[in-house]
């Protein structure tokens, strides 16, 4: 029987850091994952930019809508829905082998080859000491964690007026990329406007991405294309599955694919974990002296409720409530379209009502061009040809505003795994995400203080789109950090309680969650995890 | 004889760039509606209706935005105007331009038309539909 030393369940972007620490320290390491790659037709896309495609290119319809046009959505909007056809495989088989049960949740999760990290819209923002603290995580550590994080995964920003709602205490990142004129506009109207803004507790900056704007470790610097939502020519954005293609070469590390973890079960010193061969349908067994688990909160919830839990165990969940404004700015209706321009966010607008830098709401922008206008016209209540000269009109002049709120836990947010054998694994996870009316209350609230700011900012909101609980796909508090040894909870070094090899390493452990995106704190929090695990 | 998607696609470029439709267009959309999803009654009339009657799809789809936005007849519009919008052959129909100051006169009247389309067409579709 092969015992590895380090397992490492999933290869999106906590199990690639961890792998990533692990490999560094010399240490053998396995990587456990589904694996599912990306269809190599729908990703041969000519490396040009996004209007010289359009013009030229005969089989665009390939990556931007899909063959026989399956990635056209029809009816009610879905979970995933801005997903393109070539990050198609995000999605794939998660129904039959993660399925969720659940009314009042939609969650998206992935088995693909780097997680959900193959989407990831980049923003790396650091959390303030407060959010930190409060999540259970240490900020002294997490600041180190950040910095070592981005000199990996390359990160740019500017220190500017949010500096200390996105950039923290980071030291070394890159120049951000230019603007587009959307934003150029808004962050030139708010710099004139900031006095008032910031009494009102708004602050502007750019968002630091996980985007190079020099050549780094082979990856080209970022082009202009805006093809960021089909295309991930010359890996300028950082994804997990880079990480894990240059792991592959290292002789200290093994990526096995096709394995669906199910369940672990400690031995005298080492851990048994059962798989389930998703190419075969074959139960087998891997072993290793110390399993980490990096899927995700729902995956490693899954993970350890199989294998330590009852029927009736509950764990709590958090999920950043999320809405996003088509906003319109009428001085560029009419205007052509935009060669150089970017579909990652650009400028981050914090609410920060109490000037604490804690409890944070946070809208993203994003200007609108390569996602193409059929998606706006089926939301239009006008026949097809008027919708399409209306918004072909008003096409140059969108933005739209992405609201995520922080959330705590209550008794109405809770996930149980539930037997179902219809199941390819036999079970589903039920979740119940209820939040209360205060909470619900005070989204709104913000919502309506974001709207009046980007007014001021020339940029009108034309509604509230609210595409449901689930949908920020930003999970965590699965098994809360503590410091007492109860069930279901990590011990602060991210070893599961009740275990001695088990460490979970993705968002589990974050017992509340701020509303900048998770992604960049997850992945420092998957270094330390690392580190622990591998002195403990 | 030509089968119904050929015409369907013909007469839906028509309707929605006022142009013909190319062959690669035609082909990408019979590949779209191949699969044969399930059509109900009412929406196999309004098909066939607008097949015979092409002058009138502009009034059926405003029709139907009041009357039935999710019908397939309109999911089928929605597919031909997706494939128009990712052909090299049409994409100049779909990218903003630079417009002139009096353009927004224009929109304002499609606004207007749009509107009295859907008026119009609401009728007509609960009488084809019937």
């Amino acid at each position: 029987m092969k015992i590895h030393d380090y397992i490492v369940v999933g290869s999106g972007c906590s199990g690639a850091m961890v792998a990533q620490t692990l490999v560094e320290k010399d240490c053998k390491v396995a990587m456990l994952d589904v694996g599912i790659e990306q269809n190599k037709s729908a990703n041969n896309i000519p490396e040009k930019d996004f209007l010289t495609l359009r013009k030229t290119d005969t089989d665009q319809y390939r990556y931007l809508i899909g063959e026989a046009a399956s990635g056209v959505a029809w009816g009610k909007v879905g979970k995933g829905e801005q997903i393109t056809p070539p990050r198609k495989h995000i999605m794939q088989s998660t129904d039959r082998y993660i399925p969720v049960d659940s009314e009042s949740f939609s969650p998206l999760e992935s088995l693909g080859y780097g997680g959900l990290g193959i989407g990831w819209g980049l923003q790396c923002w650091e959390w303030s000491q407060a959010d930190l603290k409060r999540a259970g995580l240490n900020p002294t550590q997490m600041a180190k964690a950040y910095q070592t994080v981005a000199d990996r995964i390359g990160v740019s920003g500017t220190e500017d007026d949010a500096a200390n709602y996105t950039l923290g205490s980071l030291q070394r990142y890159q120049a951000s990329p230019g603007m587009d004129r959307n934003h150029r506009y808004i962050y030139e109207r708010y710099l004139r406007k900031k006095d008032i803004l910031n009494k009102q507790g708004f602050h502007m900056g750019r968002t630091p991405l996980g985007l190079i704007t020099e050549d780094k470790d082979g990856r080209k610097k970022y082009a202009y294309r805006d093809m960021d939502f089909y295309s991930d020519a010359g890996e300028s954005a950082w994804r997990p599955w880079i990480t894990i293609n240059q792991l592959r070469r290292n002789p200290n590390f093994s990526y096995l694919g096709n394995h669906l973890v199910l369940s672990f079960q400690e031995k005298k010193d080492y851990v048994e974990i059962t798989c389930l061969r998703t190419d075969t349908q074959e139960m087998v067994v891997v072993c290793g002296r110390k399993l980490i688990l990096g899927t995700s909160a729902l995956g490693s919830a899954r993970i350890v409720l199989r294998s330590l839990g009852q029927e009736t165990s509950k764990l709590p969940i958090l999920c950043n409530p999320y809405s996003y404004m088509p906003c319109v700015q009428p001085r560029f209706f009419g205007k052509p379209a935009e060669t150089r321009k970017l579909g990652f966010t650009q400028l981050s607008l914090f609410f920060d009502p109490n000037h604490d830098n804690y409890q944070t709401s946070v809208a993203s922008l994003y200007s609108y061009q390569s996602l193409m206008l059929f998606r706006l016209i089926r939301h239009v209540p006008l026949d097809f040809l008027d919708a399409r000269i209306l918004m072909r009109y008003l096409m140059s002049g969108i933005v739209i505003m992405g609201i995520h709120h922080p959330d705590s836990y209550s008794p109405k947010k809770y996930l149980q795994l539930k037997k179902a054998p219809e199941n390819a694994t036999g079970d589903s996870l039920r979740i119940e995400y209820s939040p209360s009316e205060q909470e619900r209350a005070s989204h709104k609230k913000r919502e309506q203080a974001f709207i009046k700011a980007m007014r001021k900012l020339g940029t009108y909101s034309l509604k509230t789109l609210d595409p449901g609980d689930g949908a920020s796909i930003h999970y965590a508090g699965t098994l809360p950090f503590s410091s007492k040894q109860q069930p279901f909870t990590l011990h602060p070094s991210g070893r599961l309680h009740g275990t001695r090899y088990v460490y979970v390493a993705d968002s589990s452990g974050f017992q509340y969650l701020p509303a900048p995106g998770l992604t960049f704190s997850l992945m420092a929090n998957a270094h330390i995890v690392a580190e622990n695990s591998s002195s403990e | 004889m030509q089968g119904s998607a050929e015409l369907e696609a013909q007469i839906f470029t028509k309707y929605l760039v006022k142009k013909p439709a190319t062959p690669a267009v035609i082909v990408l959309y019979k590949q779209a509606v191949r699969n044969g999803d399930i059509i109900s009654k009412n929406d196999r009339k309004l098909l066939t209706f607008m097949v015979q009657h092409p002058r009138l799809v502009s009034l059926v789809d405003a029709g139907l935005v009041l009357y039935r936005p999710q019908s397939e007849a309109r999911r089928r519009a929605y597919l031909m105007l997706a494939i128009l919008e990712a052909s090299p052959d049409y994409y100049d129909d779909f990218l903003p331009k630079q417009r002139s100051f009096i353009y927004p006169l224009f929109i304002g009247y499609s606004g207007l038309r749009a509107v009295a389309k859907s008026l119009f067409g609401v009728v007509l579709v609960r009488v084809v539909a019937r």
